[in-house]
């Protein structure tokens, strides 16, 4: 009890962070009490405003959503809690998951609390995003594990920016049931934590077959494994690009030496088409946005605008007042790439180019047990930074991470401790492994991150 | 002053220096290649984007039910155009596309069995205008509106004449605090 008690004090010293959309102390503190009576452990948890909860507002940091409280709880957050996970509160994001800095949304901006000695009121490192507050809550001791969500890197991108783990599992582990779909062929619930052991832990409490996710899938059991010697670790030339920084390459450089003084064998691959995996994306992404966006009539539940004077008038006023600039990008994009005219010109071309990009990624793994990539282009940067160059270096750092969602594929960003003495800003590498191998990520990085 | 400022520095984002050699920590050895691969398609690869008109502006805002803000908004989707473009360069004859990850996987179905739906005031606790228990909607079947409100030459030349603003934050609120 005494934890989550630790865990509400801390959510209020950092509340300048804007790291919650809602907080739900008296929520986690009945959750605490009903452990302790079911003999659990109680441990506090923050979950993503996208997942939803029944008994605290679901928002997706939109004012479309600002006021909706939904009648049921998705299935991951349901497991935790049963496992004695209490929900501290529901954490800040990108409007509905789209972006990469968690600085967009309705609720204002997440600020990360690293190198914040200068104070975070004119100027800020950016926490990366989407999933920015749940990394900003396991980086400030407020969570020890926290539930976000990956479609293109959500997690991993803020887990590198703040300098803890981020696993985005294999899709299909984790039940997507109650998480509000963003792009669904590509959508993971993940895990934030301060080592890999927990995120591990996370998913073994959470994941499996669930009847309300017909993708779902069962995680086979596997062996722990204790040691790299042999671990056949492919390193992509593709993903040392013109935008990686020169600490960036130092720090994946240093984990390929690590590997390899402890007994691994490094290969030097080729994955040619990852340099067409972020228009692939975006163009699959935005195709399903627009679909997925078209729930939102402000008719049963959502922000409705005053004009009444048509149906398709109310809807669209609506829809414009409450959806921000990015989200509704990314809508009309959609539905640019479906139209008639376009759609195998756009939309079927990119999911032919999906399955080149995750052929060679697949195939690769008749030869590999992980492959080794940075997780973003360098050091998180600062908000003014991000504003001056208009947003352009979230697209340079999602050109790491999303070919990870196309394939399916598990993949854990570890975090260097080096790195603290040498530049003093997080910086990680990403280890991906083929298909339901989620064990062996999480077991090489916890193998590595001492040492690298 | 702003815009010059914001302008120049896209730009250099979008051609980075001449790649230089990076250099491994003391005691490391070079084990990835210190050469940049070259990522970056140039625009000149890509066919030109036919210029948008008002018939398409006023179509697309049919289909999504969102309106366009300014300029930037419509030449923002051409950028989002162009980056599709790079697609047109991959050869996919013969490639089957890909939907979903688990293409073998068996599909579940429900079994045909009623569930418990929802209380009638839990369905509608989060919706703004009811009428008994329905749901309330203006006049339908009115085609929406979309007024010619944009200098098109804006749009279409927009790399050279446009004004680029960043978006705007919003204060930090919390929605709940309990």
């Amino acid at each position: 009890m005494q934890k989550i008690e630790n865990a509400i004090e801390r959510a209020i010293k950092f509340r300048a962070n804007g790291i919650f959309v809602s907080e739900t102390f008296d929520l986690a503190r009945k959750q605490a009490t009903k452990a302790i009576e079911n003999g659990l452990k109680p441990f506090p948890i923050v979950v993503k405003d996208c997942f939803l909860t029944k008994d605290a507002p679901t928002t997706c940091a939109s004012q479309m959503l600002a006021n909706y409280i939904p009648p049921t709880t998705s299935t991951v957050v349901d497991r935790i809690v049963r496992k004695g996970g209490c929900i501290i509160g529901k954490t800040n994001m990108d409007e509905f998951c789209m972006g990469t800095s968690s600085q967009l949304g309705h609720f204002g901006p997440v600020k990360s609390n690293i190198r914040s000695e200068g104070g975070i009121e004119e100027d800020w490192m950016i926490p990366g995003g989407s999933s920015g507050g749940s990394a900003v809550a396991v980086q400030t001791g407020i969570a020890d594990v926290a539930l976000g969500s990956d479609t293109g890197g959500s997690t991993r991108n803020p887990a590198a920016f703040n300098g803890i783990f981020g696993l985005k599992p294999t899709y299909g582990v984790l039940s997507r049931q109650g998480l509000i779909p963003l792009v669904n062929s590509l959508d993971a619930p993940s895990i934030f934590a301060r080592s890999a052991e927990e995120c591990w832990d996370f998913l073994d409490k959470t994941r499996g077959l669930d009847d309300n996710d017909s993708t779902s899938i069962d995680l086979p059991e596997s062996e722990n494994l204790d040691s790299l010697k042999n671990l056949r670790v492919g390193v992509p030339i593709e993903y040392h690009n013109e935008k990686l920084s020169e600490n960036a390459w130092k720090i994946w450089n240093h984990a390929i030496n690590v590997l390899k003084n402890e007994g691994a064998e490094i290969f030097e691959i080729s994955l040619p088409h990852t340099k067409y995996s972020l228009s692939c994306y975006s163009v699959i992404a935005a195709a399903d946005v627009a679909s997925n966006m078209a729930r939102y009539d402000s008719v049963a539940y959502g922000h409705r605008s005053s004009n009444n004077s048509s149906t398709h008038e109310m809807y669209a006023e609506s829809r414009s007042e409450s959806l921000n600039t990015v989200v509704r990008r990314r809508i009309l994009a959609g539905n640019y790439f479906l139209m008639k005219k376009y759609r195998s010109k756009y939309y079927e071309k990119a999911l032919k180019i999906r399955r080149l990009i995750n052929d060679e990624i697949i195939n690769s793994f008749n030869n590999l047990d992980v492959i080794i990539t940075p997780t973003a282009s360098g050091k998180p940067p600062k908000y003014s930074e991000l504003r001056d160059t208009l947003y352009s270096k979230e697209d340079d750092d999602d050109y790491f991470t999303q070919a990870a969602n196309l394939a399916g594929i598990p993949s854990i960003s570890v975090p260097s401790t080096q790195n603290e003495n040498r530049e003093n800003y997080p910086i990680a590498v990403q280890i991906m492994g083929n298909r339901l191998n989620d064990r062996l990520v999480c077991d090489v990085a916890r193998m590595i991150h001492t040492k690298f | 002053m702003l815009r010059l400022f914001i302008r120049r520095s896209y730009c250099t984002k979008k051609f980075p220096e001449v790649a230089k050699r990076k250099i491994a920590f003391e005691g490391d050895q070079v084990l990835i290649r210190d050469i940049p691969y070259i990522s970056e398609i140039p625009d000149e690869k890509l066919s030109e984007i036919p210029n948008f008109d008002a018939k398409l502006i006023a179509h697309l805002e049919r289909l999504s039910l969102v309106r366009f803000d300014s300029e930037q908004a419509v030449a923002n989707l051409r950028k989002s155009v162009k980056m599709a473009q790079k697609l047109e360069l991959v050869d996919t004859e013969n490639i089957e596309p890909m939907y979903t990850v688990w293409e073998n996987q068996e599909c579940p179905v429900f079994e045909d069995v009623e569930e418990k739906s929802l209380e009638i005031e839990e369905v509608f606790k989060n919706c703004t205008e009811r009428f008994d228990d329905y749901f309330v909607t203006p006049p339908g079947n009115i085609a929406l509106e979309s007024k010619d409100r944009f200098d098109l030459n804006v749009i279409n030349e927009w790399d050279k004449i446009g004004n680029p603003t960043a978006p705007q934050l919003k204060n930090q609120k919390l929605v709940n605090s309990s």
